[in-house]
């Protein structure tokens, strides 16, 4: 997987709702599933904080902007308790009118938390 | 690897261009290019993962693309978290001029190995402890 260049932003725009949160206790995510819908024309989701949590078998969590890889794949060790949290000071920009996207290695479960805004995409 | 000293800057100025960049690095794998001669490339965080399920320990080393001097190392255990986060409190300054590359290694046989990493910054004209 080659390096990719994630959009950040120095603040969020002026138009925005939220802040969301969405949580999601997988079983699956081979292929992966959706986290949040796209947000319709004009507007764009701002990530600002991810929690991942392994369960009982190693498993490697990536988020995707629709389709394309932004964040990960961060690898959750069954036997290392692993707990994995980022937070954004500078919010990561997903691609206008895109869902958050969640894929995760073997087909186990595992814990995802997601923090972020919906703001204009023209910022 | 021996000690290095890495270089910090006191905080984040204006006119910083932010960046992230996000993937897979191997045998000295650009993660950051310095844009130009006259540009200074800063850390503010560094995420290096196992790229799998582990079947052996695997190292990861940045440094600096001009000189090749190394900046730091990132020891992933297998039996481990299968990750580590760092995040500089005082920004790492590169070289004026110098990019940031990366590169990793199994821990057993030295032999170059894959790992993820995600890294962000800014960049900037002007050195901020000039």
């Amino acid at each position: 997987m080659a390096i990719t260049t994630p959009t950040l932003v120095a603040h969020l725009p002026r138009k925005h709702s939220g802040p969301w949160a969405v949580n999601n206790d997988e079983d699956d995510a081979t292929p992966a599933v959706e986290l949040k819908a796209a947000p319709g024309a004009g507007k764009a989701l701002y990530l600002t904080s991810v929690s991942f949590s392994g369960q009982t078998v190693d498993v490697a969590i990536t988020l995707l902007d629709g389709s394309k890889v932004i964040f990960g794949p961060i690898q959750m060790q069954a036997d290392g308790g692993s707990l994995f949290t980022k937070d954004w000071k500078h919010p990561l920009k997903l691609t206008a009118n895109t869902a958050l996207n969640v894929l995760a290695t073997n087909g186990v479960a595992f814990t995802v938390y997601v923090e972020g805004w919906t703001c204009e995409a023209s910022a | 690897m021996a000690i290095t000293i890495p270089t910090l800057a006191d905080r984040i100025p204006l006119g910083a261009t932010l960046w992230a960049k996000n993937g897979s690095v191997a045998h000295s794998t650009y993660v950051v290019l310095s844009e130009s001669s006259t540009k200074t490339v800063y850390v503010t965080e560094i995420i290096v993962s196992l790229a799998s399920t582990a079947l052996y320990d695997v190292y990861v080393i940045f440094h600096e693309d001009l000189s090749g001097t190394d900046l730091l190392l990132v020891d992933l255990q297998r039996n481990g978290t299968g990750f580590v986060h760092i995040q500089f409190v005082h920004p790492m300054e590169l070289p004026q001029g110098s990019g940031l590359m990366a590169t990793a290694r199994a821990r057993d046989s030295d032999d170059v190995a894959t790992a993820i990493v995600y890294v962000e910054g800014f960049t900037r004209s002007i050195p901020c402890l000039s």
